[in-house]
């Protein structure tokens, strides 16, 4: 098994050969290293972020949020409207996240392009589900957050379901956002990458692709800069940083666009949290964090404004606090109820694109407005948010506007509170930025450049309105098929 | 009292322990978080160490990240008045006249302040609530696992 190199520790250069270098190892990247290692190619794995081990995960907020997440998890769009959580290190997303486990919608599906559609993707679905220990939760596992979520759902009569997740040895500690510190987490750090690493791939963290190497309309290799060196890796390259991380990598790198089409078509999750306080403890901290869904307003006609995905979304203190509006006294006389505490989330199908542009120091300029229909959808689902939690027993219901507005009873229209861009959102899941079809082909190769594919959530061609970890292990898996076609076995 | 009359002065021992901000920063982000985390009296006992954490998180981040915090702790302490018709800074007002400004920044029509002022709010809500004393107020049983030592993390 080979080591994991840190760069920071280089003190001169370091070049490289290889059959293949992976940018990012989330689960795209992780995925196509350990593919692509497996069938005998020689892989080196690069990685912006830290090595991080189980050991290092402490539950602690304010230890965690810098160590897993980019820039400290205050990465946000230009205009500071929507912050956009997005994991860093080796694994990537699938260190931070809750292990939800859905595949794209078929509906989702029928609208990408040829070979990417549900009978497409079904055996590495399946093969990921396997691999990954994929199965709903036990219902004795539901913790009350989303036991009230489930009661109001089934109160109201409105579709639901109980979530799928990849775990294994999960002792319920609910401090998953926060890495799990029993390793009971079947993803990229813990299962694909030490795989890759048996397979003989070299994986090397703490360095930043800078530029992708074109010689001549092929890629020939990856240049990253670490704390005092730079690695160079000569290979052909597969980029998976993350719908941001790769297009930024391919705008600084300049890949021939004469449509100036990289970087656009940027979709994310947009969510809104909803407060409710109930008369009995909540204590929505213990426990799996998300293990039920509410898809009663989850349409994937492009028409609709019904177009939010709902889910428990509860957090530790100081992401509560963050949660709730306000601050002072009254913020505080509000923390007093965090153990009474219900926390549903709106998170948005959206239809609206973004970009994503490079910046000069370095950071992406990442520009994304809400649409007029998007807008209404978000509303559409604090109204609904709002309706469930009064049909689960809440006392009171907060709203987070900018003056925070605090309910008694689910009937008031929240339109004569809504402003655009009020609340401020917060979003996960950023995918499209190099979208199939328009900057890859059919097999996930950047367009006018050879031996250069790309294989994480910058594919998608659309919101896929869920969890994406799952499409994305299963993408990769069909991607790295397609490298080592290429590249062949050796 | 951290600030003479004149101008920013911060005791020494403080600004010893300082590792981004300077001591007029530091006193500028001490009077927001002192704010954003008072509770019903006058103010948290503790607001400089949750202001100190600020400090010695930032240290930690990016600095194209320390410069903007550096540059939004200026706008706030030299641009607040006027949105309130006072030319006082932000660090002279009395604690009434702070809640009014922030409170301007947390509704302001442009996202821009709002956005900077849930930075802000972020920031100390995260150095305030790590404290375990903070968490028996709310109920909160804390981390299940016992702190690993200091050599693994």
């Amino acid at each position: 098994m080979t080591e994991i190199v840190s760069a920071r520790d280089l003190k001169s250069d370091l070049t490289l050969e290889a059959d293949l270098c992976v940018v990012g190892t989330g689960a795209g990247g992780a995925m196509v290293a350990r593919q692509a290692a497996v069938a005998g190619l020689r892989v080196v794995a690069l990685e912006e972020g830290p090595t991080l081990r189980t050991e290092m995960f402490t539950q602690r907020e304010d230890e965690m949020i810098p160590l897993l997440f980019q820039e400290a998890g205050a990465r946000a769009t230009i205009d500071g409207a929507v912050t956009i959580l997005q994991g860093r290190g080796l694994g990537g997303s699938t260190v931070h996240n809750t292990n939800l486990c859905k595949r794209a919608p078929d509906d989702v599906l029928a609208r990408w392009p040829d070979g990417w559609r549900t009978r497409d993707l079904l055996p590495h679905y399946e093969a990921v589900e396997r691999e990954l220990n994929v199965k709903p939760i036990e219902t004795r596992r539901i913790n009350r957050n989303n036991a009230l979520l489930k009661s109001a759902v089934e109160k109201l009569g409105w579709r639901g379901a109980v979530l799928s997740h990849n775990r294994e040895g999960c002792v319920g500690s609910g401090f998953c956002e926060l890495g799990c510190p029993v390793d009971g987490k079947q993803n990229a750090l813990k299962v694909l990458l030490p795989a890759a690493q048996r397979a003989g791939a070299r994986i090397v963290s703490d360095c930043r692709a800078e530029a992708i190497l074109l010689e001549g309309g092929r890629a020939v290799g990856v240049r990253a800069r670490a704390t005092h060196a730079t690695v160079t890796v000569q290979a052909p390259v597969c980029l998976a940083g993350s719908a941001i991380g790769s297009a930024l990598l391919a705008l600084r790198s300049h890949f021939p666009d004469e449509k100036n089409q990289i970087g656009r078509g940027l979709h994310l999750h947009p969510g809104v949290a909803v407060a409710g306080l109930f008369d009995d403890p909540v204590e929505g901290w213990i426990g799996i964090p998300q293990s039920y869904e509410c898809t009663e307003h989850l349409s994937f006609d492009e028409e609709s404004d019904a177009r939010v995905w709902i889910v428990p979304g509860f957090a530790h203190p100081a992401g509560a606090a963050s949660l709730l509006p306000g601050f002072g006294a009254a913020h505080k006389q509000r923390m007093r109820d965090y153990s009474k505490m219900a926390i549903f989330v709106a998170m948005l199908h959206d239809q609206s694109e973004g970009t994503v542009e490079a910046s000069s120091d370095g950071r992406p300029l990442i520009r994304y407005e809400l649409n007029s229909s998007d807008q209404r959808a978000l509303l559409h689902g604090m109204q609904a948010c709002t309706r469930l939690m009064f049909a689960a027993g809440a006392r009171r219901v907060l709203l987070p506007f900018a003056t925070p507005l605090e309910l008694d009873a689910p009937s008031e229209n929240l339109q004569h509170h809504y402003r655009p861009l009020d609340p401020l959102l917060t979003a996960v899941h950023p995918m499209g930025t190099m979208a199939l079809g328009r900057v890859c082909d059919g097999e996930a190769r950047v367009r006018g450049i050879t031996h250069l594919w790309v294989a994480d959530g910058s594919l998608f061609p659309s919101s896929i309105g869920g969890p994406p970890q799952l499409t994305i292990y299963a993408a990769a898996r069909k991607v790295a098929a397609q490298i080592v076609d290429t590249l062949g076995h050796r | 009292m951290l600030r003479s009359v004149s101008g920013y002065h911060l005791d020494d021992n403080i600004a010893a322990r300082l590792s981004v901000l300077s001591p007029k920063e530091f006193l500028i982000l001490d009077a927001i978080v002192g704010r954003i985390v008072a509770g019903d009296g006058d103010g948290p006992k503790n607001s400089v160490e949750t202001a100190l954490f600020v400090d010695r998180y930032l240290g930690n981040l990016d600095p194209a990240l320390q410069k903007d915090l550096r540059a939004l702790l200026h706008l706030v302490e030299h641009a607040s008045g006027p949105w309130r018709f006072s030319f006082s800074r932000f660090t002279h007002m009395s604690d009434a006249h702070k809640d009014a400004v922030l409170y301007d920044w947390q509704v302001s029509r442009l996202v821009f302040r709002r956005r900077c002022f849930q930075a802000l709010r972020s920031l100390a809500f995260l150095a305030y609530y790590r404290e375990p004393t903070t968490w028996i107020e709310l109920g909160y049983t804390g981390p299940v696992l016992p702190r690993p030592p200091l050599g693994n993390r």
